[in-house]
């Protein structure tokens, strides 16, 4: 292991983890905004209130501090483990993402697998243990459930997650996550077709579809199920307290990131930008590498801003609505837009 | 025997990955907690992965945790989840003689293919070669070329050879699985949706 390697697995950890507490606040923020409140405003540190900036700081103090409940015979070694599996996945899965283009001939990703983006797929599938196992090990029947039901969606969702990844890696001809960027550098971004316009229209439904099923993935609104707990009594993290539900909670934030990152990385071009060219045909001094990173942690930034807004715009759907979205509509969908990419493709020589 | 116990203190990576997959294993055979003999099979199965790594089979160490560990054992634990059966519905522990006769066949069984893979010499050689023989069934000197690392510089084993080998020389067979498979789907939807008699 070379030290630069080290320095890159630090500096993306750092990245993901400081994502989340400001994603926690721009959450509470665009949502008092959306329902015309004002939001968090009174932490303060040293009488600096930075617009409640220091919220979430005050939230990890206080999970800290709270008893850390464990429901009578409860399988404690599953139960403890659950969160950890929900949080680590997500985080690992991010090594993968190039998340800039270069630093003199250093590529700005942790580990440049061949298989990339197929690793990338396996550690996030991982992460359906934690649901499952947190809401068994809670000795709930209710949580049991809930676990049931947010692995079910889960599997579910991971076929159109699945179809349309592979819908991205056709129209790039690779599955390394540094050729499919550089591929959407030289041609065009995969949204619009990779470069070829006949592909465009798929390229956008893919995108959507990856979208949707993103938000699936990472339990959100509108497929927040395990949040309902007026009707289904929670879900999996009913019966956790204190760190352990901040676990559950920072896995969810994680998992939105490291989704993020990767419609960037499929869609959205990664680190590349119209009009700079200098980031994608060198020289690779580190001005470039920062701006490279800077325009991919946009990008990311505009996508997470998304899931917020959807997160407080539209109404939950039912359990049998989602099941039925899933797997009468978007998985069809997908893999009509992978046969239409493939036929295409062909036809009009990608 | 000492060259194999050199060969697999030589590589830490591979023993240790070795001890887990055959204690995960022993676990699930062993336990009379569903639950943790589910545990016990995904340890296996994530060392297994490790394994196929190092054997150069990436993209098919890739699916067997995203199908195997992220899928099909989810819906193993779905099921002991759902029945959540107790100590007495478990049933009776086996007799010592029953465990031993198991034991015997097991044990049996491997010699067997312990034998069998002594016997062929290209089987028995190290490992990569192995994964090179099932993607590149071809003559030797295909192999050599596959050896040589002939189709560029990406190591064998990843997307692009096995795709190649699964579309290309493979397709019929593979064509074949999918349709036994699309049988079984329907096998199941069948059993499923089926009017049982009333009152039954």
């Amino acid at each position: 292991m070379r030290w630069i390697d080290l320095a890159k697995i630090g500096f993306v950890l750092a990245m993901v983890l400081s994502i989340v507490p400001v994603l926690v606040w721009l959450e509470r923020k665009v949502s008092a905004f959306i329902q015309g409140r004002i939001g968090p405003n009174r932490t303060a540190v040293f009488g600096m209130r930075m617009a409640g900036l220091f919220q979430p700081l005050a939230d990890a103090v206080k999970f800290i501090f709270k008893e850390d409940v464990v429901p009578l015979r409860v399988n404690r070694f599953l139960y403890t483990l659950a969160p950890t599996l929900v949080f680590v996945p997500p985080a690992i899965a991010f090594t993968v993402i190039p998340f800039g283009n270069k630093w003199g001939n250093e590529p700005l990703i942790v580990a440049d697998v061949p298989i990339g983006i197929l690793l990338l797929m396996s550690v996030l599938s991982i992460s359906v243990y934690g649901l499952a196992f947190g809401g068994w090990a809670s000795n709930n029947k209710f949580s049991l459930l809930g676990g049931l039901r947010s692995s079910a969606q889960m599997i579910s969702y991971e076929l159109t997650l699945g179809l349309t990844i592979i819908t991205a890696v056709m129209m790039a001809g690779s599955v390394n996550p540094i050729e499919i960027v550089e591929k959407q550098a030289r041609e065009g971004w995969n949204i619009v077709g990779g470069g070829n316009l006949w592909l465009a229209p798929a390229g956008i439904v893919a995108t959507l579809l990856f979208y949707v099923a993103s938000l699936a993935e990472n339990n959100r609104l509108p497929f927040d199920l395990p949040e309902c707990d007026a009707e289904l009594v929670g879900g999996y993290h009913t019966e956790y307290s204190s760190m352990k539900f901040a676990m559950f909670f920072m896995g969810e934030y994680v998992a939105m990131v490291t989704m993020s990152a990767l419609m960037v990385t499929l869609w959205l071009g990664g680190w590349h930008f119209p009009g700079l060219t200098r980031l994608h045909e060198g020289p690779y001094h580190w001005t470039e590498a920062l701006v490279s990173h800077m325009v991919f942690m946009v990008k990311m930034g505009l996508v997470l801003f998304l899931a917020i807004w959807i997160r407080w715009t539209l109404p939950r759907y039912r359990y049998d609505q989602l099941m039925d979205l899933g797997w009468k509509r978007l998985v069809p969908l997908a893999l009509a837009t992978l046969v239409v990419v493939g036929v295409v493709g062909v036809l009009t020589h990608v | 025997m000492t060259e194999i116990i050199n060969d697999v203190l030589g590589d830490p990576v591979f023993a240790i990955c070795a001890l887990i997959s055959v204690m995960g294993a022993l676990t699930v055979v062993s336990r009379r907690n569903p639950i943790h003999g589910a545990l016990g099979l995904m340890l296996a199965f994530l060392a297994f992965a490790v394994l196929f790594i190092r054997l150069n089979a990436t993209f098919l160490a890739a699916m067997h945790v995203l199908v195997y560990t992220g899928a099909i054992l989810v819906l193993f634990l779905f099921v002991i989840m759902l029945l959540n059966l107790s100590r007495e519905e478990l049933g009776r522990e086996y007799g010592v003689a029953t465990k031993g006769a198991i034991a015997l066949l097991v044990a049996v069984m491997c010699g067997l293919l312990l034998f069998a893979i002594g016997k062929d010499p290209d089987l028995a050689r190290p490992a990569s070669p192995i994964v090179d023989r099932v993607l590149y069934p071809g003559s030797a000197q295909e192999l050599r070329v596959a050896e040589d690392g002939g189709a560029g510089s990406k190591p064998w084993g990843g997307v692009d050879h096995v795709g190649t080998a699964l579309f290309g020389r493979w397709i019929f067979p593979f064509e074949l699985v999918s349709v036994l498979i699309i049988v079984a789907i329907l096998g199941a939807v069948v059993l499923a949706k089926r009017k049982l008699p009333p009152e039954s």
